[in-house]
């Protein structure tokens, strides 16, 4: 066997990893990188790292007063939401700040798009949010499509809307099921489940997936809807009651719910405009604002459909209002199948496009707010740089807002009220 | 040789070891049923491949625990680490002396089985105490401290709705409120606001949903036994299910007739059968209050820790001391009981 | 606070009805799922109305995709053997760790390729420039290559997908093309040609010949270490069946006696080759 030559040898990551570490250590002036086997040297459990903090908001959350804990909800979480860690500095039992620290799921995609055609950009943003799939896909191939300058056919956008409505029944449903299980509450989340299945098994009779659709193209979507798709729509149109009634029954009256979520983590208007809150969590604040009626895109302009607030903007009108969304979701779903026009389902484009020099900005109402996405091309076959917003993020944001005061039990609940997915946060 | 002694030795041996040995398949037909009732209600089949229909998983689940690994942290105290499970488990199975399975079944008769119960299911707390402080971990003590909190303050309103039933019948003994309730149907028609509190007090005591912040917290890792591991670990959650078991059966005991059987049957029958038809009654209807327990922790979500300490002391007490107000009232007003 | 109520009640009617409710699993793999028409998780090769299969070999799918995780091969409209790919995947079938997964006898893996090895990249890269770059030259430079290595070490191949600005999966894809071992080797290596048209002029024969000349089945070394025996699909043989190859050159059609005859030659010539070394030493 040839023997591994020193001077051209690739180095292991780890090893890279480590000479970075040691240079780090050495320019922040520790003494000492912590030996073998004992990593945890220079660290509290909770992680707390033993360098000088490095940001106001580091010496902030990192600082302790007299009589305050810190304490680590890990990356592994007991919740659903994803890999996050969330350091909370409490005062016996009630919580005095928190810091969310993300980054545990980032897969660099932005960057990835950026060596990717624009057909091929459709297929990475899928796994971002990934329980709105259609959604992520639908801001792209609008900002790609005002790029590029065409339009999508009729037919085509109103499959894109009710693709896009189908999605947030099931993503709503969902997170009445995390909501009730991070309290403790273990069958709501079977029967939201139960609900996406069927929606899923129905998505996939559309576009061939289950889960991470692929189903749009710049220019339409990729398939019409068959026969198969047609049927399945109908006996699920008759059966999505059922799921979401049960979990209304379970939870919407039950009083240890309500005692738990009433008047808990509120947020008002004017502090969600100010943090940049959208989507049902702002417009349970009080808030109208629909990007479906105020920037109006696809068909939305054709359907008939209203903007629900609720005044609360505690985690109890944050779920109703999930609620009322899921009907009017079905509403929609309604209309859309009956207006559906003929037409062809993708506009001519080519294999891979290549728009002109310019910027677009698309922007759609998720489950979980606006997202948007910002595209600069350059004339070439990749574009000069794709930037997603995403709601969960800036939801996120809102932790350290509203936790201050309550207790730590309450830090799930406000959580999943606010139904980030780590996948959207950390892209 | 004193016979009597000697043979009232030998039945209460036999007697102990046969309720020791009945914890074993107590808990696994409980576990059994809280894996298939809740995925029954969760609209799936639970397990359904370990025997026909799924009838053995819980015991392959409790051989499965025998064999895990019991990983002991370093610093802990070694014999309160130890001894803590067994406190825990014994204060449950000692309280199992006392209940009456059939007429003239009972492990241990006497005139206070009332308070010898309460009094020694209160040691579990201990159990629960010893078992946060003994593991090196500022986590379990929280927890340990916190479920001690709970259980000791939801013993007040239990024990305050078991004076109701006592006051009513004038016995402390569990025999005796059985023949009351012979006389006078099942005690829960006379005390209709007392059970309620009863069942209520008794899920918090037992560290069910919706009361199980301690187990099932979710912030606080695992509460007092996230240092426990293997048969240690299994020994908390076996004592749990035997908790439920017996409280169930107190349950029934106090207010549903222990083993009466309802309106349209007999309500008793004589010798060996007798004791047979007490005894399948006495089992239905325990286990049907094992089902409720079970039902509730499949629908439930959990009850935060104030609220908990707050529903404890400032609704379920209160209502307790009125109802024990009503009810000595009342019987003395009625006449009710046959004791002056 | 919680004052059990209404609602709770409700909850709990709706979990007791769900309970004799019908049930929604599926009980796999008794019952199997509905899938789609058009659902595309199916890892099938799809075959066309007359019956062949849609696949054209074509390794575009093989070349396009961003980390490298398909290998094929497949048959070309000459009817050649192609493929493309890392030898181990074709061998995996010897590959010790899955024999011992099946509880069968494992033989230690020899001839490992090092994706880390040394070489020598200056000398590569000056193989490549003799042949100014040209895409054409590509077969001059593995032959170049593989003479000195005995084989294509892959560190070779990217120093060469650098230098010339070829795609990687393009080079790798033309070192399976006839003739070239990425796979180190012991001793001389003799493949017998294992494509339909050698096998077909009597290529069995010739590989039962060698095996009993050698005393060693194919992928097999013999003890010293100067011969090794194996087939390969393709040995750039032209029209020459049945071909072996003894290291790079290329010997058809060849009789069994005529095989024979090549490795004695060859172990003579060594011997001659060793002699001489030794006496100028």
């Amino acid at each position: 066997m040839t023997a591994v030559d020193p001077e051209t040898r690739v180095p292991d990551p780890i090893e890279l990893d480590r000479a970075e570490e040691a240079r780090l250590h050495a320019a922040l002036g520790v003494d000492l990188p912590p030996r073998p086997g004992d990593e945890y040297a220079g660290f509290d459990t909770v992680g707390i790292p033993d360098r000088p903090p490095q940001t106001e908001r580091e010496a902030e959350i990192y600082t302790l007063d007299e009589g305050e804990m810190l304490v680590n909800m890990g990356p592994q979480h007991p919740s659903t939401h994803g890999v996050m860690r969330l350091v909370v500095k409490v005062r016996g039992e009630v919580v005095v700040d928190l810091d969310p620290v993300l980054g545990y799921l980032h897969r660099g995609i932005e960057k990835l798009c950026e060596n990717a055609t624009y057909t091929t950009v459709l297929t990475y943003v899928d796994p971002m949010d990934y329980l709105s799939s259609m959604h992520n896909e639908h801001a792209p191939a609008i900002a790609f499509e005002k790029l590029y300058g065409i339009r999508a056919p009729k037919r085509a956008e109103y499959i894109r809307a009710l693709v896009v409505e189908l999605n947030r029944v099931f993503s709503h449903g969902l997170m009445m099921g995390f909501l009730a299980l991070d309290m403790g509450g273990l069958t709501p989340i079977l029967y939201g489940f139960i609900n996406r299945d069927e929606t899923v098994e129905l998505l996939s009779a559309i576009s061939g997936q289950r889960m991470l659709f692929n189903f749009f193209r710049v220019g339409g979507v990729n398939w019409d809807v068959s026969d198969e798709f047609i049927s399945r729509l109908s006996s699920w149109r008759s059966n999505v009651g059922r799921s979401i009634g049960d979990n209304e029954a379970l939870i919407t009256e039950n009083e240890i719910f309500t005692a738990r979520t009433k008047g808990m983590g509120v947020l008002s208007g004017e502090r969600a405009i100010a943090l940049g809150v959208s989507g049902p969590n702002l417009r349970a604040s009080g808030v109208p604002f629909d990007v479906r009626k105020a920037h109006p895109y696809s068909i939305y302009h054709e359907l008939e459909f209203e903007v629900i607030t609720h005044s609360a903007g505690d985690v109890y009108a944050r779920y109703l209002q999930r609620i009322a969304e899921i009907k009017q979701s079905l509403h929609l779903i309604d209309q859309i199948v009956d207006q559906m026009p003929h037409g062809p389902v993708q506009a001519q484009v080519p294999g891979i496009i290549r728009p002109k020099p310019g910027r677009a900005f698309g922007a759609v109402e998720s489950p979980r707010g606006l997202y948007s996405v910002y595209a600069i091309s350059d004339g070439g076959p990749n574009p000069y740089r794709f930037r997603m917003r995403d709601p969960s993020f800036i939801s996120l944001q809102v932790m350290p807002v509203l936790m201050p005061g309550h207790l730590i039990a309450d830090t799930m609940a406000i959580m999943a009220s606010l139904d980030p997915i780590m996948g959207g946060v950390d892209k | 040789m004193d016979w009597d002694l000697v043979l009232g030795i030998a039945r209460f041996v036999v007697a102990t070891t046969l309720l020791l040995l009945l914890t074993i398949p107590t808990a696994f037909i409980i576990i059994q049923m809280e894996l298939k009732v809740i995925a029954l209600m969760q609209l799936r089949y639970g397990p359904n491949r370990v025997g026909p229909k799924g009838m053995f998983q819980s015991t392959i689940h409790g051989f499965k625990v025998l064999a895990k690994e019991d990983v002991t942290p370093d610093l802990v105290d070694r014999p309160t680490f130890t001894l803590a499970p067994w406190m825990v488990f014994m204060a449950a199975a000692m309280s199992m002396l006392v209940i009456p399975f059939a007429p003239g079944l009972v492990a241990f008769e006497s005139s206070i089985s009332v308070v010898y119960f309460f009094a020694i299911l209160g040691l579990s707390v201990v159990g629960l105490l010893v078992a946060g402080w003994a593991s090196y971990n500022k986590y379990s003590l929280l927890g340990g401290l916190r479920s001690a909190a709970q259980m000791v303050s939801y013993e007040i309103p239990l024990t305050l709705s078991i004076v109701g039933v006592v006051v009513l019948t004038g016995s402390l003994s569990f025999t005796q409120i059985i023949e009351w309730q012979l006389q006078h149907g099942w005690a829960v028609i006379w005390q209709l606001v007392g059970f309620p509190i009863f069942f209520i007090a008794a899920t918090a005591e037992i560290n069910r949903t919706p009361f199980d912040m301690v187990e099932a917290d979710s912030e606080i890792v695992a509460g007092f036994a996230t240092e426990y591991s293997g048969m240690r670990f299994g020994f908390f959650f076996f004592a749990e299910y035997v908790s439920l078991f017996i409280m169930s059966a107190i349950t029934v005991t106090l207010f549903f007739g222990g083993w009466l059987a309802p309106w349209p049957f007999p309500a008793q029958l004589e010798g060996f059968i007798g004791t047979l038809y007490g005894l399948f009654w006495f089992f239905l209807k325990t286990y049907l209050f094992v089902f409720v327990a079970v039902w509730m922790r499949a629908t439930l979500p959990r009850v935060r820790v104030d609220q908990l300490m707050g529903l404890a002391w400032k609704v379920l007490l209160p209502v307790a001391l009125l109802n024990l107000l009503v009810t000595g009232v009342a019987v003395v007003v009625f006449n009710l009981s046959g004791v002056q | 606070m919680a004052i059990p109520g209404g609602g709770i009640f409700k909850g709990m009617a709706t979990t007791f009805r769900n309970l004799f409710a019908p049930k929604v699993t599926r009980q796999y793999p008794e019952e199997r799922p509905q899938m789609s028409e058009r659902w595309r998780g199916r890892l099938d090769l799809i075959y066309d109305p007359f019956g062949e299969h849609k696949c054209e070999v074509c390794f575009q799918c093989a070349q396009v995709c961003p980390v490298e995780a398909i290998d094929m091969s497949g048959f070309d409209s000459q009817g050649n053997r192609i493929r493309y790919g890392m030898p181990e995947i074709y061998d995996e079938r010897t590959d010790p760790n899955a024999h011992r997964r099946a509880g069968l006898p494992a033989r230690p893996m020899r001839n490992l390729a090092r994706w880390d090895e040394a070489i020598d990249e200056p000398w590569v890269r000056g193989v490549v420039d003799g042949y100014g770059g040209r895409p054409e030259s590509l077969v001059a430079i593995f032959t170049a290559v593989q003479e000195r290595y005995g084989y294509l070490p892959e560190r070779a191949l990217r120093v060469v997908s650098d230098r010339m600005t070829i795609h990687w999966a393009q080079v790798f894809g033309a070192a399976g093309l006839g003739g070239f071992r990425l796979l180190p080797a012991e001793g001389h290596v003799i493949t017998v040609c294992s494509c339909a048209a050698c096998r077909f002029a009597g290529g069995d024969a010739l590989l039962k010949e060698l095996s009993a000349e050698l005393g060693i089945g194919p992928r097999e070394s013999t003890d010293d270490g100067a011969f090794t025996l194996e087939t390969a699909d393709d040995v750039g043989a032209g029209a020459l069946a049945p071909a072996i190859r003894l290291d790079t050159l290329v010997y058809g059609p060849l009789t069994g006696e005529q095989a024979r005859h090549l490795v004695h030659e060859r172990r003579r010539a060594d011997v001659r080759a060793t002699v001489r070394a030794g006496r100028a030493s």
